[in-house]
Parts: C-alpha cells; sequence; structure tokens
C-alpha cells in the first residue's frame, strides 16, 4: 500500500491490513489531525484498508 | 461505514455522515451558531477578515450560502515563502467581493521577516498584534469582522487562557467579542466546527485552498496545546467541544470590559500604550 503523509510530505510503503484508525496509530499519525483520503475519496476513521489502496493522510492542522 | 441518516457510505466519523448529509450537518451547525448568539443580522455590512487558508475560505463559502454578502480584508505579513500563495487562493475564492489587502510593510513600515531578524521577538505575538491593528482598522464602517477561528482555535485559547492567565486573550473568546469599546464585533461563525470537519468540507466542495504552514508556527506556545488537546480528544472524543461548552457556560459569564484608548493612536487599547505602538518603538 502506498500512504502519502501530507504534513511531512512523505511517502511511503508498507504492507497492511485494517482500518484507516489503525494504519495512523501504526506510523504515529494523530488520526484527529489528518484527513484520510482513500483512492481519491474522503473515508471515515473506521474504514478498511488493505494493499492494493493508495491511502492520503491530508493535514488538518495549518496556519492561517 | 454507513451515514447515519441514509443508505450512503459516510465520509465522516462521530457524526457518522455521508456526503450530503454532512454538508447539511455543516450548514445547520453554522446557522444555529448565528442565530444562537445573534451573530449576524442580513442588514449588517459585513467584513470578513480572511487569509486564503481552509478556515476563512468555509466561512465565506458558508456564508454565501446562507445568504450573507460581505467584503474582505487580507493582511500581508510579508512571510517569505508563504503568504504570496495563500493570498492567490484567496483572489480567486473571493469572487465578486471586494477585497482589501492590506501589508505590515506598507502599514508599519517592517514586514514580519524583517522584524524577526531585528528583534527575535516571538513570532506568533508580534503578528497577532500588528495583524489585530490592521484588521481593527480596516473594519471602520463595518457593523462587523466575521473571522475564520474554529473549534480547534478556541478549544486552544481557552486552555492557554487556563495556563497564562492574561486578560486581553480573554476578551477575546467566545463566538462573539469586542475587545474594547470602540471596536467593531467579530465573529466566528465556525465556532463549533472542528479543524478536521473545516477541512472536510473544504475538500468536499473542492474548495481552492493549499496546505502551508507558517514557518514561524512550529515554536508556537499555541501549537504545542494544540497537540495536547489532540492527543486528548484522540483518547477521549468530544473533548475540544466539552471545554468550549463549559468555558461558555461558565467563565464567559464574568468577565469585564477594560475601556482606555492608546495615548500615541487612539486605538482602543486596555494598556495606556497600545502594544501596536509599543512594539513600533513609538513609545
Ligand atoms: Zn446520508
Amino acid at each position: 500500500m502506498e500512504v502519502f503523509i501530507e504534513r511531512s510530505h512523505t511517502t511511503m510503503n508498507l504492507e497492511f491490513e485494517g482500518s484507516v484508525r489503525e494504519l495512523a496509530e501504526k506510523i504515529g499519525v494523530n488520526i484527529v489531525e489528518v484527513l484520510s483520503v482513500k483512492n481519491g475519496e474522503i473515508v471515515p476513521e473506521d474504514e478498511p484498508v488493505n494493499n492494493n489502496d493508495k491511502i492520503s493522510f491530508l493535514s488538518v492542522v495549518s496556519g492561517g | 461505514m454507513k451515514c447515519e441518516q441514509c443508505a450512503k457510505n459516510s465520509i465522516s466519523s462521530q457524526p457518522s455522515l455521508c456526503a450530503d448529509h454532512f454538508d447539511s450537518y455543516i450548514v445547520d451547525k453554522v446557522q444555529n451558531t448565528i442565530r444562537t448568539f445573534s451573530l449576524l443580522n442580513k442588514t449588517d455590512r459585513v467584513l470578513v477578515a480572511a487569509s486564503g487558508g481552509k478556515d476563512s475560505t468555509a466561512v465565506m463559502h458558508l456564508l454565501e450560502r446562507l445568504g450573507y454578502s460581505f467584503d474582505i480584508v487580507a493582511i500581508d505579513e510579508g512571510i517569505k515563502g508563504y503568504r504570496k500563495g495563500t493570498l492567490e487562493d484567496l483572489r480567486v475564492n473571493a469572487k465578486n467581493n471586494s477585497l482589501k489587502i492590506l501589508s505590515f510593510k506598507k502599514e508599519f513600515d517592517i514586514s514580519l521577516d524583517e522584524h524577526m531578524k531585528k528583534e527575535k521577538q516571538h513570532a506568533c505575538r508580534v503578528c497577532g498584534v500588528f495583524r489585530r491593528k490592521l484588521i481593527a482598522k480596516a473594519a471602520n464602517g463595518y457593523d462587523v469582522v466575521v473571522t475564520g477561528h474554529n473549534l480547534d482555535d478556541e478549544a486552544q485559547a481557552i486552555m492557554m487562557n487556563v495556563l497564562k492567565n492574561n486578560a486581553a486573550l480573554m476578551n477575546r473568546l467566545g463566538p462573539k467579542t469586542r475587545e474594547q469599546e470602540g471596536f467593531t464585533v467579530r465573529i466566528k461563525p465556525l465556532y463549533f466546527v472542528s479543524e478536521k470537519e473545516v477541512l472536510t468540507y473544504v475538500v468536499m466542495h473542492k474548495l481552492p485552498v493549499r496546505f502551508v504552514e507558517c514557518p514561524y508556527q512550529q515554536d508556537s506556545f499555541r501549537g504545542e496545546v494544540g497537540r495536547w488537546i489532540n492527543s486528548l480528544e484522540k483518547s477521549s472524543p468530544g473533548t475540544k467541544e466539552k471545554i468550549v461548552r463549559k468555558f461558555l457556560r461558565t467563565t464567559l459569564a464574568v468577565t469585564e470590559e477594560p475601556k482606555q484608548t492608546c495615548s500615541r493612536c487612539g486605538a482602543p487599547s486596555a494598556r495606556s500604550v497600545c502594544r501596536s505602538c509599543t512594539l513600533q518603538g513609538r513609545v
């Protein structure tokens, strides 16, 4: 699975199956501080994700 | 996960709603806030203090949908690599509304970057003082100034105030504030909308907003308080809203407004010389 973290401008590839919330936990991102996008669609925190998915964590926290 | 109100897939958690129902949930929330706290009348002359960021973009989009007309003011602090892009977005989002941009450089003869090189003072404090002064100036002739402050901003400000006990900060809390006699009323229609909800709204409506962080933000006390509140919110969802609702019920009921004007520039101020004039060395 490809995971993009907007705040740190990083993309990582990893093996994962579970919910978006669990994925965030695993990579050390506070789910409260991100909006989760799966294959281009906004998804809720308990959305299931697997290795074929492309996930983006958009940063909710920004200045101004 | 299904929407609480229909059979479609949800896009949000707590509450779990589909795109359409999430949209009406936000519109209703903002409309209720405006009504409950008597924030706006359709006849008010309204000025939105905007940055081009997600909060002010969302508040303008919502006000327009609710049938309010407004002018816009934006502040260019003079922060290299940060403000230029958001002001470009703002020009797009402003559409046909009148937009005025005031800069620190032009108004105070010093940009924030230059100030930071010279003084090494806390950036957010200096910026806040200058920005408020310019917005107050631009607000002349308007009944109300709208800001994009959201639930997270307010929860942070309340906790910062608990830690600092600062009277000036206190006067800026609440959905409708008037720092001093003589200042235009400032309102926060997104008062109960969390930062995550604001971004969801902006992304859902495909509003042009880019992700940028102020280069001075990292060292801010506010950022630290924000991260702390968000870790509480993660372990006990609803914490932010509780902080704000409890504050409204208790503390806000007992504050008083100081009444004084700056002896240098005549602007309303809690001190004999306002922070802005002090920072500019006019003392
Ligand atoms: Zn629905």
